[in-house]
């Protein structure tokens, strides 16, 4: 009979049912692959072709990390850490690209920063996403990764701790300076 | 999207690869922890070292020891051990921040838990006399010990200037002469008739002492103050 992981099976099962059947795999690549796709895109600013690129990348490399990953913790957290990871070996590797700013992701997203940012006041409230969008990208990919992550992917403190790698209170800082750069390139 | 799913698959499956056995993630998790409190035990004992040296040291309270300030500074204060001991520190804060864990604490943290943690063990250690072994473990086994880590042996191994140290081999109470073993495993006879025996000192064979006096001749000294090898002037005054 064959195993079908359901919509209720936690990410650790099927983690487990990996471990015993690689084709399982491909229930957990389902679950990731568009949120990556889109995380990918939003810190790195690549083009399909390469966001494809790191985004398999990412899941071989969980794929043999796969018995590294605890169950106490988030598996969203451990993988997102793996494909921050993978965005800074890019970022590393690319270093004089050019940033892919016309590229046509789900931009209304950005809008959600602007006004977490409390910046509308601030006479941007009548910009449109690819304004943001292209201030974003001006901004170093440290801050623009963090603004992404609590704004857009909506991750708590603690969350963003475990894909960055860093104390939560140094999240704080890292948003506030975040918000501040991106005020700065407002005006 | 499909796409990505089925070519990492195939990829999975052409290249043959494999998930890295959860025992080598174990072993790595180990090995960073093992090494943490190695270097944090190193650390600790750099710490109780230091200060065992710095409370062995003449030099620190009786400065008619050296010639001039600098030789104060280095000769009383356990330079090498210091550095040893911060280095174990950082090396210690380095395998902590590559545990599993260790990124959620800051540095300032994971230094201020280490330079705690060094203090409060070496701390104990001295008071039980680790240190002292240890030292003494170290003097008798690693080359040039004595004139890098302990520099005592520098001060006190001038008996032309009026300071020796050694260990008692024999004692005669009668003639007043002790024999002593320098620290260069040299025999010295001892005049000990006039010489001021500080109270820690009990002159019993095996004792380690330091004298200041006179050397009469090529192995004849005559000892005006005996002080125990472990202790400084402070100590002996309160003890004398």
């Amino acid at each position: 009979m064959k195993r079908s992981p359901t919509k209720e099976k936690t990410d650790y099962e099927i983690v487990l049912q990996i471990l015993e059947n690689v084709d399982d795999y491909k229930y957990l690549i389902e679950r990731y692959e568009k949120k990556l796709f889109i995380y990918i895109q939003r810190i790195l600013y690549v083009n399909k072709e390469d966001t494809e690129d790191i985004l398999q990348e990412v899941f071989i490399k969980a794929y043999r990390n796969l018995n590294s990953y605890d169950p106490k913790y988030n598996f969203s957290s451990w993988i997102y850490r793996i494909t921050h990871n993978e965005a800074i070996s890019f970022l590393r590797a690319n270093k004089k690209r050019q940033l892919d700013i016309s590229n046509d992701m789900e931009n209304n997203i950005f809008d959600t920063i602007a006004s977490d940012i409390d910046i509308e006041k601030e006479a941007i409230k009548d910009w449109d996403s690819k304004k943001v969008h292209e201030v974003l990208a001006k901004l170093d990919e440290k801050y623009r990764e963090v603004l992404v992550l609590k704004y857009i992917e909506e991750k708590d403190y603690n969350e963003i701790s475990d894909i960055l790698q860093v104390p939560s209170g140094t999240v704080g800082s890292l948003i506030n300076r975040a918000k501040d750069k991106f005020k700065k390139l407002v005006k | 999207m499909e796409e990505v799913s089925k070519n990492t698959l195939q990829q999975i499956k052409k290249e043959n690869i494999k998930p890295i056995p959860k025992w080598q993630f174990l072993l790595k998790d180990s090995l960073v922890w093992g090494l943490f409190a190695i270097n944090l035990i190193l650390g600790s004992i750099g710490f109780a070292i230091s200060l065992y040296i710095l409370g062995s040291n003449d030099v620190l309270l009786d400065t008619s020891l050296v010639k001039n300030a600098w030789e104060w500074i280095i000769l009383s204060i356990p330079i090498a051990w210091i550095l040893l001991t911060i280095l174990f520190v950082f090396i210690a804060y380095y395998n902590f921040k590559h545990t599993k864990e260790g990124y959620r604490f800051t540095v300032v943290k994971i230094f201020l838990m280490n330079i705690v943690v060094s203090i409060v063990l070496g701390v104990v250690m001295n008071g039980f006399g680790l240190s002292q072994k240890l030292n003494t473990i170290f003097s008798d086994h690693i080359p040039f010990y004595n004139h890098t880590m302990d520099l005592r042996s520098d001060i006190w191994m001038r008996p032309e200037s009026g300071y020796l140290a050694g260990t008692i081999v024999d004692i005669n109470s009668d003639t007043k002469i002790l024999k002593i073993e320098d620290l260069k495993g040299k025999i010295w006879d001892i005049l000990y008739q006039d010489a001021t025996v500080k109270g820690r000192v009990v002159l019993e064979l095996g004792e380690e002492i330091k004298i200041v006096g006179n050397a009469v001749s090529d192995n004849v000294f005559e000892a005006s103050e005996i002080r125990p090898w472990v202790g400084n002037g402070r100590q002996m005054q309160e003890n004398s």
